[in-house]
Formats: C-alpha cells, structure tokens, sequence
C-alpha cells in the first residue's frame, strides 16, 4: 500500500528531514510512527499524501510512484486518502454537517450523496447529535472526531492522522485513538504519527520509530 | 472542469460567502471598477468624436493638378487617361477652363476674361486620395505627367494632420492601457483579499483532493460579477450623464454636427464595456488565485519547515 525506498529528503535551507528512509506499509495494517519533534515522522507522511517530494528515493502509494506523478494526479491521489490534523483545520462559520459535508462537496459530489454519506459517518464517530453545532461549540474530542468524520466521508483506502491527540487530555486521547482502531478494522490502512507514549503502549500494533530522519526502530508488536 | 450541476451550485455557494466575507472590500474596488470602466466609456466615445472629426478633415484633403494651357487636344485626351489609371484615388473631378473661369468670376464677382481678355485659367483636375498618408507619392507621380503645369495640395496641413492622427492614436493607446490596468488591478485586489480570508478552506480542499480548477471557479466567477457589474453600472452612468449632457445642449440650441450615430456608438460601447469588465474580471482573477496556488504550497513548505527546525 505504502512504500519508501531509500528516502531523502532535505528543506529549502538544507536541514535534513529524512535520511534513507526504507518503509512498507501492507494494507489494512495499522502502524503508529513515534519519535522526538523534527524525527521526521510529519515529513514521512507529508510524502505519502506528496505534499512534498523527497530529493532521492520512491515513495509508492497504490504501487504509484509518487516521486513522478504529475501535479494533475495530486487531488485523484488525495481522495483515496483521508488526513488528520493536530489542530483539527476545520472550519468555524460551518456547522459539524457543513465541515464533513465540505469534503465531498469539493469533490463535487451531488445532494443525494452528501444526504445519505453525511449523517451515516457522523453517526459512525459518533457525532449524531451534533449535526448543527459548530466547532467553538465542541470539545477538543468532539472537533478531532469531526475531523475523522471528515477524512473517511470519502471512504479513503489510507488514513493519515498527524498527532491526532496532541491537543487531548488521556481519556479523550484514548477514545479518538479506539475510533481510528475502528476505522482499521473496517479495512482501512492506517499510519498515525504521534509522540503521545501511553497510546503507543496501550495499543500494542507495529510501531516505527524516527529520530534525526532515521528508522531507529520496526517493531511489529509494538510499544514506544 | 466543471461536471455537475451540484459542483456549479457549489461554486455559487462560495462566491456568496466570499461576497458576504468582505462586504467592505468588494464595495470599495467595486467603486474603482466602476470609476475606471466609466472614465473609460467616456474616453472612448471622446476619443471617437475626435477621431470621426480627424477623418471627416482627412476625407476633406483634395489634390489640384493644373495643366499646361497649350497642349494639344489629342494629349488632353491622353492625359485624362493616365489620370484615371492611378491608384490611391478614390475620385477624380475634371474642371474645364470655362467652368473654372465660371466659378472665379462667381466667387470674386470680376470678369477676368473682360479685363485680360483671354482665359487664363488652366483645365483642372481634383483628385481625393483613398489613403491621405500617401498623398506626396500621388502629386510626385503627377507631377512627372507631360503636360501637368502645377500640382498643389496642402502639403503642410496634410502633414500635421497626419502627426496629430497619430499622436491621438498613442494617447489613445495609453490612457485605455492605463484604465485597463486600474480596472485589473481592483479585481485583482478584491480576489486576493477573498482567496487571502479563505485560505483555510483553500487547504482543506487541497487535502481532500479538490482540483485547482474547482478551487479557482469560485474566486473566477467573483471577478466576473465585479467586472460585469462594474462594467453595467458604469455603463448606466455614461447613459444618463450623456442624456443629461443632450438635453442641455438641446435647450441651449446649441449646434451639434453628426460625425457619428450617438446611439449606435453607445450601443456599441456598452457591449464593449460589458465584455471588457467580464474579460478583465475573469483574467484577474485567474491571475490571483494561480499566483496565491503557487504561493501557498510554497508557504506551507516554509511553515513545516520552520516547524521541524523548533
């Protein structure tokens, strides 16, 4: 589903982000990538949705070699993959309906879909009650499950969650993180980058650590 | 491209909040839009009744070929063969000694023959130059005819007409130059505020595979209505400005000589107008917001940047 071959990558002011990054994700899988600020772990899924492209090395998503895929092809990409956000990014003159139904309407998508698609996955996250509310009216928990709700309308094959609960306290951060178990259940591959230690060890599944833009560790039972 | 009817109504939707986002902005460049497309309604009709009167004068320049009084009849014959043949002249009027002779003592009330006893006047020929700039070609070529005595046109007044023509022409040129680039840069200004105060939503469709195409529809169909309805309403202006200016005129009975047909001119001015406001929208706006999706990818690499670097 997800592959780094030999991965490079280094900003504009040559700080290195990646140094020779060799990584297979299989579908369905589930793997949390731990390590310190600046290990590399955003950059490595920035690659995967190629919001950036590494200097040397392939990253291939669906057996797509990313690091030539045309810009074009970038959005077709996306919409198989489902991105969330430490800080949420949604948006707060929409209601819950609005921010979900917002990812299909860019697709174009029509009413009927967004009618029947909407409800069903705020009802799935369990957000049922809160068709109409708006993010300042919600809990930290509650916008991170609007931001699931949002990423998996579109029923991506891959989930990308960026510190998903960076900015919750341990309970919340616990229920968000059985949801996305959940979500990989359901059958979709799930990469999760997080620093949050006591997830890691309660949900013991393959763990890949990055330090200095280097795997230091690939553990498949898990733990940080 | 645009698909369906559910993303057209879409675009609708955010060109609504993006009108709804701004109100202040949009009135703002609404109102310089609507300023440089009137002034240049304006200028473009001033323009136009000064070039119909520049061309009315151009129409106005006649050349004089004198003949030589003496010649035989038979080369008389020859030479208004050779005149008839001569391209760049769009009519050709012969005056014969005695109608010319006619014509003076009707204009200066004195019988020339009756004093000099004989006519002095020479067969004329009155040429009109299809094209005025080449009028010194045609009275050289004239001049070269055996048997021509005099050629003479207003070698002056055709020159500085020519120079005037075309310094209207460049005045012209740059002061359209000029309003088309103020026009430009309100749309301009007001979709970049737009795209700036939505660029959340910009990132959002980005993530969740939104085509730049379908990014870009809302803020062109935003440029659109103020090109469109910059150009319509100044447009109206003109309208009743150009009415009022008639009427007044009319009740002071002032003389007005019909270079042009007022209303075929507006007509025309206000569906050039419309199409300008709507072509300049629709390019300004593409303009902003191909600079801002250019930008922004380059801004976020920044931003994660100095992210990683903390």
């Amino acid at each position: 589903m997800i592959k780094f071959v030999n991965v490079h990558l280094a900003y504009s002011t040559g700080t290195p982000a990646l140094r020779g990054i060799d990584l297979h994700v299989q579908k369905q899988e589930f793997v949390f990538l731990v390590g310190g600020t600046g290990g590399g772990k955003s950059s490595v899924l920035r690659c995967v949705y190629r919001e950036i492209v590494p200097q040397t090395g392939k990253v291939f998503v669906f057996k797509k070699d990313l690091t030539k895929m045309p810009a074009r092809e970038i959005p077709y990409l996306r919409r198989r993959i489902g991105v969330i956000f430490q800080d949420f990014l949604l948006l707060p003159q929409k209601t819950v309906y609005a921010n979900v139904a917002y990812a299909l309407e860019v697709r174009g998508a029509p009413m009927k879909v967004l009618r029947q698609r909407v409800p069903e996955v705020l009802e799935w996250v369990g957000l049922s009650r809160k068709l109409k509310s708006y993010p300042e009216e919600l809990s930290g928990g509650e916008q991170q499950r609007v931001c699931i709700a949002r990423a998996l309308v579109n029923k991506p094959d891959i989930l990308l969650a960026d510190e998903p609960t960076g900015n919750l306290d341990p309970e919340t951060s616990i229920g968000i993180v059985e949801l996305l178990q959940r979500v990989n259940v359901r059958g979709t591959t799930l990469v999760v980058a997080t620093h949050d230690e006591n997830i890691v060890n309660q949900f013991r599944t393959r763990t890949v650590r990055l330090e200095h833009g280097k795997i230091t560790l690939d553990r498949l039972e898990g733990g940080y | 491209m645009v698909t369906s009817f559910s993303a057209i109504r879409f675009f609708f939707k955010e060109f609504a909040e993006n009108l709804r986002r701004s109100p202040f902005v949009g009135l703002t460049h609404g109102l310089q839009v609507i300023i440089s497309l009137m002034v240049l309604g304006f200028f473009v009709m001033l323009m136009v009744f000064i070039g119909a009167f520049l061309f009315s004068l151009r129409n106005m320049v006649e050349v004089y070929a004198f003949l030589q009084t003496d010649l035989p009849p038979e080369r008389y014959v020859e030479i208004d063969k050779v005149l008839r043949d001569i391209p760049n002249v769009k009519e050709l009027q012969y005056i014969s000694r005695e109608e010319a002779l006619k014509k003076f003592s009707e204009s200066y009330h004195i019988s020339v023959e009756d004093i000099l006893e004989y006519n002095p006047l020479p067969p004329t020929y009155i040429l009109r130059p299809s094209d005025v700039s080449k009028i010194e070609q045609l009275a050289s070529q004239l001049e070269e005819i055996d048997g021509m005595w005099q050629v003479r046109y207003g070698r002056k007044e055709v020159s500085s007409l020519m120079k005037v023509l075309v310094g209207v022409q460049v005045v012209f040129a740059l002061t359209m130059l000029l309003l088309l680039s103020a026009t430009f840069s309100s749309i301009n200004n007001i979709v970049r505020m737009s795209i700036y105060s939505r660029r959340r939503e910009i990132r959002i469709m980005q993530l969740v595979g939104a085509t730049n195409w379908f990014i870009r529809w809302p803020f062109i169909i935003e440029g659109a209505f103020f090109g469109v309805v910059g150009a319509v309403t100044a447009v109206l202006i003109i309208y009743l400005i150009g009415e009022a200016v008639y009427s007044l005129l009319a009740s002071l009975e002032i003389f007005l000589p019909t270079l042009v047909d007022v209303r075929m001119l507006f007509g025309f001015l206000a569906l050039g107008t419309v199409a300008v406001g709507l072509i300049i929208g629709i390019v300004s706006s593409l303009t902003a917001a191909n600079r801002f999706l250019s930008i922004e990818m380059r801004r976020i690499e920044e931003m994660r940047r100095m992210e990683t670097a903390l």
